[in-house]
């Protein structure tokens, strides 16, 4: 940005009501109504639900945007459990391929509401389904690497380590390092996966004797600013790095 | 190693076009689907795919190449055009690491989540999310424009094989209106 908005200023009024007006808007073809909201799927368009009129009220559904969206990466075969959860706690209907509810005419905004975020939380959910299923795919580039590394009789996978506060950690591999410990603990970029890491080194590292603590990423710059918090208790190394990083991680 | 960047860059063709599929009951989605073939060989895997509400004549229309993984269900969308879509646009991710600008920017109307957006070179792979990350397109005035435009981008040397779906207009939405 190159210069501070006055916020008494025409300019700054523009530009907030500009955004605003962006935010929500309404659009009529024939008998149906599209309203776009100010959520984003994963791919950056706006939820959007499609308003029909139905005996007695209308019908307020989501068109099928939540199934197109993970339609899309291969995932629609999760639509119809991770739907029919959903839609039970936002109170809507589900089919084969929208979320959708009837609603009098004076229970439109509600209904509008609950659509497009019943909508939003199948994305959202199945998206962050895929994410586990990559933590899935390094877990096993990591067990891989560290048996052709320090020799599969020096690793321990799937292990569980004891921390200070008693609590028992699963983690992804123990490895005997020349003398001492370390582990190496798979994460991906989703927050559980790290909040869970960096929890569980802080924990391990208030230990005794404490072994090496090694985060293993895909990617580090994929971490953002989380890369900070994995960074505080251990060292982060990338899945594809060379032998010797990892030589040096555990040392 | 093969990496996405060549699969995209190298030129294609559609083998046949085989039609759109039939209006799906709950939504009026209607679709195609078809691979893609390289130097004379169909690509395991690599398919075109177009999206368009019967309902919904002359907006609304996505076409999307793709790469389905051999043995596995998953998908990677490798780039696509939305042609004056329902929701009115696209809003971009406010990364550092987005190109070109674009950055928390929002386009109105047609954009392509274009494959040079979301590829990172340097790490061989693509940004997650489902092509995050799109730009304006030129202004497509009709289906045609929007496909030869999509297959002109997607590097499709016969897109113009895929036919015009079959829309409802009404006596407001025709062709002729």
């Amino acid at each position: 940005m190159d210069q501070t908005l006055d916020t008494r200023s025409e300019h700054f009024a523009a530009a907030v009501d500009a955004a605003a007006r962006e935010l929500v808007s309404c659009s009529t073809r024939g008998t149906a109504s599209y309203v776009r909201l100010p959520l984003l799927y994963p791919d950056g368009s706006s939820v959007t639900v499609r308003i029909d009129p139905v005996e007695g009220g209308l019908r307020v559904s989501d068109n099928g945007f939540a199934f197109r969206e993970i339609e899309t990466v291969g995932a629609e075969r999760s639509f119809a459990r991770t739907a029919a959860t959903i839609a039970k706690n936002e109170g809507v209907l589900v089919d084969r391929r929208k979320v959708f509810v009837d609603a009098p005419q004076d229970k439109l905004f509600r209904a509008i509401c609950d659509v497009a975020a019943a909508s939003w939380r199948i994305a959202d959910r199945v998206y962050e389904r895929l994410e586990d299923t990559e933590l899935s795919e390094i877990e096993a580039q990591v067990k891989d690497r560290l048996s052709g590394v320090f020799g599969i009789g020096n690793v321990q996978t799937d292990a569980k380590v004891i921390g200070s506060s008693a609590t028992e950690w699963d983690v992804t591999a123990v490895v005997n390092a020349g003398g001492h410990k370390a582990i190496f603990q798979a994460v991906n970029t989703h927050g559980t996966s790290i909040y869970k890491a960096s929890t569980a080194f802080r924990d391990i590292a208030e230990l005794e004797n404490a072994p090496r603590l090694v985060a293993v990423v895909r990617n580090k710059e994929e971490l953002g600013r989380k890369l900070l918090l994995i960074s505080r208790e251990g060292r982060v190394i990338e899945a594809g790095g060379a032998e010797e990083i990892f030589r040096k991680a555990a040392a | 190693m093969v990496t996405f960047a060549d699969v995209y860059a190298a030129p294609k063709r559609i083998v046949v076009f085989t039609g759109w599929a039939s209006a799906e009951p709950e939504t009026g989605a209607i679709f195609f689907e078809v691979p893609l073939e390289i130097s004379g060989i169909v690509q395991a895997g690599l398919f075109l795919k177009g999206v368009a509400f019967a309902d919904r004549p002359d907006e609304h229309v996505s076409f999307e190449i793709a790469l389905r993984n051999i043995g596995g269900r998953r998908r990677e969308p490798l780039a696509r055009l939305d042609w004056r879509p329902i929701d009115g646009g696209h809003t971009n991710q406010r990364r550092k690491d987005v190109p070109q600008g674009l950055g928390g920017t929002r386009i109105n109307g047609t954009h392509l989540h274009g494959f040079d957006l979301n590829w990172f070179e340097d790490q061989a792979r693509m940004r997650k999310g489902n092509l995050p990350i799109a730009r304006a397109a030129e202004s497509l005035e009709s289906f045609e424009m929007a496909r030869d435009f999509a297959g002109k981008q997607f590097g499709i040397k016969n897109m113009d094989i895929v036919q015009r779906p079959p829309l409802e207009y009404d006596l407001f939405h025709g062709p002729n209106a």
